[in-house]
């Protein structure tokens, strides 16, 4: 079992805002709106909403689970539920998901960045470089710095908001109508596909031990969540009325695409601006990610967090390296999505229920 | 740190480095349809070491708009860059024949170009409007075509030109695209018309004084200036001779916000059009009475006429065209549930569509004087 880490390691509660924000908001915001709109239409961003709803169910379930026993992180609540063979595999899974989330981010940024920059540059390069960035910053610093990085880059990444607001000049906002055409079953395939874009907000399992005042952490979390939700549904919205229903079921990247109308007298193309600095948001990602693996690797095979780093980082470039072409990658993601909506969106609630049951018996036992 | 230094310095040489000097900017591109094949020719803008740029117009024949680049590419010292693409145009007889949206693919895929390029359709051939040697004071003839279409955007007489907005309507069920349409006079090009498309297929043209109601009816006006002429019995209480030729009015300032609803779907659509405009009065041929509170509305009633007049005619040379620039169909599709409806089947429907159109205008200032 792990033992709660010391005041020294820790940080202050409102992080946790920046933290579970910054995790979540990724990649997929860059393209979710074509993903969701093959299945819900003009409803897709109705989609958007209930799994932000859905979602805030979800992290009050993780917090009243953390709460609920002296277990403060997911890998002790396995053990602790399970036992030690079944908790063990349960652990193992929860750290091939961090390992398929982290490798999914690397290529699929690196994909874009080559796409849209450098059509030369090799693709194990660029995941090299991103790997190398994880290490170096996760070598020295560890969980302050992660929660530092996504405080830092929130800040330098919000405004970009406001810019997303330009493509309206081309709006036609007939688009969204008429408003909930989309069946149950389409609503509902709409919200599985959410699920990537909003995947993140699980890493509160993990950060959870070391936040100082364990009882604000809930109200945080819940803001940050919030903060995704609306700017999953503002892009979304966006993206409807910007393109027409057809275009966008061809456009990759939405929101990149959207950025090429944004023109300033200084810079012309604007996207070559959000790219590079896409880098920032995707970096707590990364970091975060590549820490929860190490984490869990402490909690597998004991080994230290700095020698799991090395190896975490070793396998995921190989991973990465197992992919090329953009309709493998994009398989990929979409198996990262599907495996985290089960991990994040459903199992929660079962692991609650397994906790209470747990606690349950054993104070009956006594 | 020092390794990471290292690292960061070796590989930010990877990516090739571009000389200005040695790179070719194409600013504008034009294609044309020669038997099976295009032809087209690009102007490609090169700068000295020292002084000004130069401008040339290249030209190669090939099967598809990739092999036309590399033709290009041979026939330059210079590494041609796509990046600063300004304007594309489109030969007529390939517009009208094969369409253009195979060639707009190429735009939209390469990251390269961005989607605020403005295509146009050149009239007679795209070559014409690209080789022609009168371009102002700009450095070559696709800043010259990129100011000309813009400048136009600008003052809302042409109401689409981006490779987005074509790409758009091109996809969009129910409605069609619109281009600017260059023709050449005393060899510089200028825009008198406005290309309607259908599909990706060029149909026909309208005057802008016609482009002028479309773009009235398919969104929102908000600066711009209009001619119109009425005839002399609707403004004869405001006049002080009676007789004589009809009369020219000049409005400015045009304000507009539109509404289009769906009132019933069978057995045919029919669709009810309000528009509601705000403008000042400029000019009038005649001479007037004060034009007052009281008597006003004579003007106002005149021009709503008028205008009527014109959006119906308006109207049936765009169906008889079978295209529709204003969005009649994408209403529809949007106003009924649970509808899929196809380009086909819109297509049939709009044929006989109803439109009734409302012009509601109110002057808001008559210049100067009353």
């Amino acid at each position: 079992m792990m033992k709660t880490p010391n005041e020294r390691l820790s940080v202050n509660a409102y992080l946790v805002f920046f933290l579970v924000h910054t995790a979540q908001i990724g990649l997929g915001i860059v393209g979710v709106q074509r993903v969701i709109f093959v299945e819900a239409r003009q409803d897709a961003w109705i989609a958007v909403l209930i799994s932000g709803l859905w979602i805030h169910l979800i992290v009050f379930v993780i917090c009243q689970t953390l709460k609920s026993s002296e277990h403060d992180n997911i890998f002790s609540l396995h053990t602790f539920v399970y036992g030690r063979v079944l908790g063990w595999i349960m652990n193992a899974a929860v750290v091939v998901y961090f390992l398929m989330a982290y490798t999914s981010i690397l290529l699929g940024y690196v994909e874009m960045a080559l796409t849209w920059m450098y059509p030369d540059f090799p693709l194990w390069g660029g995941a090299l470089i991103l790997v190398l960035l994880t290490v170096y910053a996760l070598y020295g610093g560890g969980f302050r710095l992660v929660a530092g990085v996504s405080f830092l880059t929130f800040f330098m990444a919000i405004w970009i908001v406001v810019v997303v607001f330009q493509p309206l000049k081309y709006a036609e906002w007939i688009h969204l109508l008429p408003i909930l055409e989309a069946t149950p079953k389409q609503m509902m395939n709409g919200v599985l596909k959410t699920s990537y874009t909003m995947l993140g907000f699980e890493v509160l399992y993990i950060i959870y031990p070391f936040v100082k005042e364990k009882e604000r952490v809930h109200r945080y979390a819940q803001l940050g969540v919030l903060l995704t939700t609306f700017l999953v549904a503002i892009v979304t919205v966006i993206a409807i009325v910007f393109f027409s229903p057809k275009q966008l079921d061809v456009t990759i990247w939405a929101s990149l695409s959207m950025f090429t109308i944004v023109k300033f007298p200084f810079i012309e193309r604007f996207e070559y601006i959000v790219i590079p600095l896409w880098l920032l948001v995707i970096l707590p990602n990364l970091l975060l990610f590549m820490w929860a693996m190490t984490r869990g690797g402490k909690a597998l095979f004991h080994i230290k967090q700095k020698y799991g780093l090395f190896i975490f980082a070793c396998l995921s470039f190989f991973v990465a390296m197992m992919f090329e072409k953009r309709a493998t990658i994009n398989e990929f993601i979409d198996q990262v999505g599907w495996y985290g909506f089960w991990l994040s969106f459903v199992y929660p609630f079962f692991l609650y229920v397994f906790v209470r049951m747990k606690t349950w018996a054993k104070g009956s036992a006594k | 740190m020092k390794w990471f230094i290292v690292v960061m310095l070796l590989l930010s040489g990877c990516v090739s480095p571009r000389v200005l000097e040695r790179q070719g900017i194409i600013t504008a591109t034009g294609f044309d349809k020669k038997g099976k094949m295009y032809e087209g020719g690009s102007v490609m803008l090169s700068f000295k070491k020292m002084g000004s740029s130069m401008s040339e117009v290249i030209e190669a024949t090939n099967k598809t708009s990739k092999g036309f680049r590399q033709d290009l590419e041979a026939q330059t010292s210079h590494d041609l860059g796509s990046g600063q693409i300004r304007v594309v145009v489109y030969g007529k007889e390939l517009a009208e024949k094969d369409g253009i949206f195979g060639l707009t693919d190429t735009l939209q895929r390469d990251a390269n170009i961005g989607s605020l390029v403005y295509l146009a359709v050149g009239e007679p051939s795209a070559k014409q409007v690209i080789k022609s040697k009168k371009h102002e004071d700009t450095p070559d003839i696709g800043t010259y075509l990129y100011r000309l279409i813009e400048k136009n955007l600008r003052s809302e007489s042409l109401l689409a030109a981006t490779l987005h907005e074509f790409i758009h309507s091109y996809y969009d069920v129910g409605k069609d695209a619109v281009l600017p349409c260059l023709s050449v006079r005393d060899d510089k090009p200028i825009i008198e018309k406005v290309a309607l498309f259908r599909g990706d297929k060029f149909v026909g043209t309208v005057r802008l004084d016609e482009s002028f109601y479309i773009k009235m009816l398919s969104s929102e006006y908000n600066t711009g200036l209009k001619n119109m002429t009425v005839s002399r019995e609707d403004v004869a209480p405001l006049l002080i001779k009676k007789k004589g030729k009809k009369v020219n009015i000049v409005i400015n300032e045009i304000k507009t916000k539109r509404k289009i609803k769906l009132i019933s779907q069978k057995p045919t659509p029919h669709f009810r059009v309000t528009v509601n405009m705000q403008t000042e009065i400029l000019e009038i041929s005649d001479k007037t009475k004060p034009i007052m509170k009281d008597n006003v509305h004579i003007l106002e009633r005149a021009i709503e006429k008028q205008m009527k007049k014109e959006i119906d005619q308006l109207l049936v040379k765009l169906k008889r065209y079978e295209t529709d620039p204003i969005g009649f169909g994408q209403i529809y599709d949007h106003s009924v549930r649970k509808l899929q409806l196809t380009d086909k089947q819109w297509l049939q429907l709009y044929k006989d569509a109803r439109i009734d159109v409302d012009v509601n205008v109110s002057i808001l200032r008559t210049g100067t004087i009353d």
